[in-house]
């Protein structure tokens, strides 16, 4: 095992030893594209910055030259995606006026699309296949391309590259040599945020070789103390083309899936903070953004065993794996284990009370009319009528006193007090599943071993009792914006190509 | 003695800078604050480096050398001294001085064995002994010094039986859990003997001999849920964690922040040691005379009135 110092040592001889080389890859089509992005960038900006047309026009465009300047897979290949590109683009274009500058631009760029699909051949693979080696690390920008990229490579090279994106650098051990694919600006580049060049302040490996196309003039890597003499100067051999603010609101792929999911806000259901985390396995998430909410992550005790860990959702980091219920069909954990602890036979009472709750707002008309009767009429206290009805998780006022009255109103009266009995028992069962749920996490992890865990391309299942299949997920991305939901949306593991 | 790695060669360029860093800040005026922020590439290992060094160059002082007479003690006080072979300390609880039974020149001190019980009594002659009043909780049985006395012989002759029965809250050690690791790791060596920076160290709560009841170091977690004021003459902030959560709870004249680049919030907390640094009025100093940094790191200092 390498010494604390040794490591140490290495770290200080890469970074004073770190050699960087520039590449560039000659396809003009993918420059001309993006001088064209540009002006359109400035042609949506002068109309008013129309929010349609940066999702019809501006966003696609800068999706797809980012796969273009920073990914080796054929022009004409599925992931590029050029064709239904161009199609949607055209399609959204006719809507446009027959001299609208946005429409000409978004034509020019769709021929030179069109041109690049019929060409086929990507000129960063051949720059790929003669810098690899078995030693090399491959970076890239995005995380959602990571699994695609490995597998391309794995099937069009001699070698098996390990790929990463470059958020996950601050992990990595010390490498002889390191690919960047994409320039240092775009790969430096972090929206709302200064641009995080760490991967070149204090590089990785000794030789650091860049593929890329010219864009983005980063040139000077200051150390953390003004006027220390650990900063650097990159000195490129030919001009870059673009400014490192013209990469400014570059959405990612991740972003375009998030992006599907749109706020909502209705009478019934009930919705909460949420943040978008894309998953391995083409997956994603939105996990509970709530001040106190918690995900269960798994890592390694002190005794390198594998365990399960409570953790604040606001600090969940890309590279960590996450424990979720696959699917919006799957049920909710604490009910099946609640369930399974001897709930179910109460559960009856639960629809009957909501069941009514519903019905009653539905002949009333709405949550607040029913809300003014309960408060005027029936004197109940504290209400939180939406919840009680339409939250699974809620199993029934704190108050039985409320419990009564609101029972009175519906024309449960004679049953209120069976009812009220039955609700508690599943609260109380609640409570000790939610005790009972770690614990049985644990032991289904401990059915894994480490090497599954890192064999496992970032997916894995673990069965619990009463319960079913578990997927744990590895994080690739992790926004920090966040959306209201309905709580049916949060916390559920989905396909990317759901919704598409 | 000269410190080595475990595989006997000297110490690299920035861990010996390290170590001689931590001879200077012994030297450094307590009536002041000081404060050092170091940058580099990896962190690993340096302030427990820093921290042999500030240690060893304060071992000389008469306070590492002290023997507390018996005449400090009082019925019932808790007491630790070494056996009659210096391999091990038992506990006990302090009755008086009395004259030596057998010889009327030698003057004893009468004791309850705490593994014995109350009744029982012995007495011994005391001129080979090593003495502590000891706060800890009771043990039972002789426990060995240290379960690395060989490194700690090998490191400091004379003084190795001293500081291993002797406790003080030299250095506070301020991190995360790699911290920790960093000061158990046995990879350094001396004389052929290997140990731990902990070793030398001394770190309360750290492992020793599964209690640690002398102890010259503190350490602290950054994650602990319940923050200590700590206060002590040397504290080392390892990390940004570290700083960000224990700053406003330890109370040192000299103080060293060792950041890991790589580290995300490292750009962050080094702009809250610049408030620090404004708020207080400090004025920059350099590195002392005859001590370059290596390539790689990044060095600022300041001084303020305390």
């Amino acid at each position: 095992m390498t010494s604390r110092i040794s490591h140490t040592t290495r770290a200080f001889e890469v970074r004073n030893e770190a050699q960087f080389s520039f590449e560039y890859v000659g396809e003009q089509r993918i420059i001309t594209i993006r001088e064209l992005w540009q002006q359109l960038r400035s042609e949506i900006k002068i109309g008013g910055g129309i929010e349609e047309y940066k999702t019809l026009f501006q966003y696609p465009i800068s999706r797809v030259q980012g796969r273009l300047s920073a990914l080796p897979f054929r022009f004409d290949s599925v992931e590029c995606d050029l064709d239904q590109t161009i199609n949607q683009l055209l399609w959204n274009s006719k809507s446009l006026d027959v001299d609208s500058p946005i429409k000409k631009i978004v034509v020019d760029i769709c021929k030179l699309l069109f041109e690049l699909l019929r060409i086929g051949d990507n000129p960063i693979l051949p720059a790929i296949i003669n810098s690899l080696d078995s030693e090399t690390l491959v970076v890239i920008k995005d995380s959602y391309w990571k699994t695609d990229l490995q597998k391309f490579l794995k099937e069009n090279t001699a070698f098996e590259p390990q790929v990463i994106n470059v958020n996950r650098l601050a992990d990595a051990s010390d490498h002889k040599k390191i690919i960047y694919l994409g320039s240092p600006a775009l790969l430096a580049y972090r929206p709302f945020s200064e641009p995080d060049r760490r991967f070149l302040l204090d590089p990785k490996a000794s030789i650091n070789h860049f593929i890329m196309y010219p864009l983005g003039d980063l040139k000077n890597i200051p150390g953390i103390i003004d006027g220390s003499g650990v900063g650097r100067i990159l000195n490129y051999s030919t001009p870059v083309v673009f400014k490192i603010e013209d990469f400014d609101q570059e959405p990612t792929e991740w972003s375009a899936i998030s992006s599907r999911q749109s706020s909502t806000k209705s009478d019934t259901e009930i919705s909460e903070p949420a943040r978008f985390v894309g998953l391995a396995g083409g997956n994603h998430i939105w996990i509970s953004a709530k001040p106190d909410s918690r995900c269960r992550v798994l890592s390694l005790s002190r005794s390198g065993e594998l365990e399960i860990e409570a953790r604040q959702t606001s600090e969940l980091r890309e590279g960590e794996m996450i424990v979720e219920r696959i699917g919006k069909s799957s049920p909710n954990l604490i009910d099946s284990v609640a369930d399974g602890l001897g709930a179910k036979k109460f559960r009856t009472s639960q629809a009957i009370w909501k069941n009514a709750l519903q019905k009653r707002i539905s002949e009333v008309g709405n949550v607040r009319a029913v809300e003014r009767i309960l408060e005027s009429d029936f004197k109940v206290e504290v209400l939180n009528l939406r919840h009680w009805a339409f939250d699974p998780r809620s199993i029934s006022p704190a108050s039985q006193n409320d419990f009564v009255k609101t029972c009175d109103y519906l024309g449960l009266k004679e049953s209120a007090s069976k009812l009220w009995k039955e609700l508690s028992e599943i609260r109380s069962l609640h409570l000790k599943a939610g005790n009972e749920i770690l614990l049985r996490l644990q032991k289904a992890v401990l059915k894994l071993s480490i090497d599954q865990v890192r064999e496992s391309d970032g997916m894995l299942l673990i069965e619990v009792k009463d319960y079913g299949s578990l997927g744990i997920f590895r994080v690739e991305y992790c926004s920090d914006e966040q959306l209201n939901l309905p709580i049916s949306e949060i916390d559920v593991v989905t396909s990317n190509s759901e919704g598409i | 003695m000269k410190l080595n790695t475990s595989s006997g060669n000297g110490l690299p360029e920035w861990a010996e800078f390290f170590r001689v860093f931590g001879l200077y800040l012994s030297t450094e005026s307590q009536n002041n604050d000081s404060w050092h922020v170091f940058t580099m590439p990896n962190s690993r290992m340096a302030s427990a480096l820093l921290g042999i060094g500030y240690l060893s160059a304060r071992f000389s002082e008469p306070e590492f050398q002290k023997r507390e007479s018996l005449d400090t003690f009082s019925k019932g006080d808790q007491i630790t001294w070494l056996t009659h072979d210096r391999k091990s300390i038992r506990h006990g609880y302090f009755e008086s001085i009395e004259l030596s039974s057998t010889d009327p020149t030698k003057i004893c001190f009468k004791y309850v064995d705490s593994e014995r019980g109350p009744v029982t009594r012995q007495e011994f002659a005391f001129d080979v002994y090593r003495f502590s009043k000891y706060s800890g909780a009771e043990f039972k049985r002789p426990r060995p010094l240290s379960s690395n006395m060989d490194f700690l012989d090998a490191f400091a002759p004379e003084l190795s039986i001293d500081l291993a029965t002797k406790s003080s809250s030299e250095i506070c050690f301020i991190g995360d859990m790699e911290t920790r690791l960093d000061l158990l790791s046995n990879e350094l060596s001396c004389s052929g003997r290997i140990g731990s920076p902990d070793d030398i160290l001394r770190v309360q709560e750290l492992d020793d001999v599964g209690e640690s009841p002398h102890f010259l170091s503190l350490y602290a977690n950054p994650a602990a849920r319940t923050l200590n004021d700590i206060s002590t003459k040397l504290a080392i902030y390892d990390g940004s964690a570290a700083v960000r959560k224990q700053l406003n709870y330890v109370d040192s004249p000299i103080s060293v922040v060792v950041l890991d680049r790589w580290d995300h919030n490292s750009r962050e907390v080094f702009a809250t040691l610049k408030n620090v640094q404004m708020r207080s009025r400090g004025s920059e100093k350099k590195l002392p005379t005859g001590l370059s940094l290596p390539a790689g790191m990044e060095y600022i200092s300041w001084e303020s009135s305390r």
